[in-house]
């Protein structure tokens, strides 16, 4: 097995920017990473700064996927098939709740980014409140827009009869 | 300063060379506008696209229809307009925007030059064909 082997990794930790066979003056000059996880402790601030770019990675993923529903399961019934297996499919719902979590929670997330940019709410005490704000309303709106597709019913339906 | 960067300064800033952030203020009012249009597009996709969707994949199916009236009518309701173009800009500007947010993550994780302008190049090629792709289709579909 070549490709488990210690050169494939060395070469791939290596390529990477890993400090395995870098000199002392290379390593100094590598970019450090952030955010530290190893020297800082975990605070809510942080812990959201983390999920906020995890729920980029997520969103992305959905966005990718949805893309591809339009690119070729609209246009290939068969692969339209496997599409609906999937969503239909217990872990198709957890990945779509999952997807409708992240969403929610980097809208929340983005709207706070914003009035930040404009210097509003920047006070700590203001920080804490807004960032549990955030987490319950991502669960609170993330479980109900997630029971509307399951459903199949939202206000708008309602309206329009 | 890059020349993308002239493009968002204004003149004082180019003449003088004001301002603490000598470059990258291109990529941030990208960011920022790219949010705004995808989170007004967001709000649209959670109380109309999501729950429609829904109502086809889970409410239609379970009423007895075939695979194939699911398919064509899920093909039916982004042909037309008012769902298939606000679903075309919101999948391109959740790309555009998803890119410049991973693009951020590649800079901030991988510190190896080569490996990260290979990483930022395929992103940016992935998210384009991607882009371009549903573009196409979408209009396909409306146009037909």
């Amino acid at each position: 097995m070549a490709l488990f082997s210690s050169s494939f990794f060395s070469f791939f930790k290596k390529f990477m920017g890993g400090d395995k066979g870098v000199s002392y003056t290379q390593k100094t000059r590598v970019a450090p990473l952030s955010p530290h996880l190893q020297i800082y402790r975990l605070q809510i601030t942080s812990a959201l700064s983390i999920l906020h770019r995890l729920s980029e990675l997520i969103i992305y993923g959905g966005v990718v996927f949805f893309g591809c529903f339009v690119i070729f399961g609209l246009q290939i019934p068969s692969v339209f098939g496997y599409f609906l297996g999937f969503i239909q499919s217990w872990w198709g719902k957890a990945y779509v709740f999952l997807w409708i979590i992240g969403l929610t929670y980097n809208l929340l997330s983005g709207i706070r980014h914003m009035f930040w940019d404009m210097a509003l709410g920047l006070s700590l005490r203001s920080i804490y409140h807004t960032s549990y704000g955030i987490l319950f309303l991502t669960l609170s709106l993330g479980i109900l827009v997630f029971w509307s597709f399951i459903k199949g019913w939202s206000p708008l339906m309602a309206i329009a009869g | 300063m890059d020349g993308r960067s002239v493009k968002f300064a204004s003149f004082l800033r180019i003449a003088q060379g004001l301002g603490s952030s000598h470059s990258g203020t291109d990529h941030f009012i990208k960011h920022r506008f790219s949010f705004i249009w995808m989170m007004m597009l967001t709000f649209w996709l959670m109380i109309w696209l999501l729950p429609s969707l829904g109502a086809i994949f889970y409410g239609y199916s379970s009423s007895g229809k075939n695979m194939e009236d699911l398919y064509d009518l899920v093909r039916a309701f982004f042909r037309y307009p008012l769902n298939g173009i606000p679903l075309m800009m919101w999948l391109v500007a959740s790309l555009y925007h998803g890119t410049l947010c991973l693009e951020v993550m590649i800079q901030d994780y991988i510190p190896h030059s080569l490996a990260r302008a290979l990483c930022r190049t395929l992103l940016y090629l992935f998210s384009q064909a991607i882009g371009w792709w549903v573009v196409f289709f979408v209009l396909k579909g409306l146009l037909q």
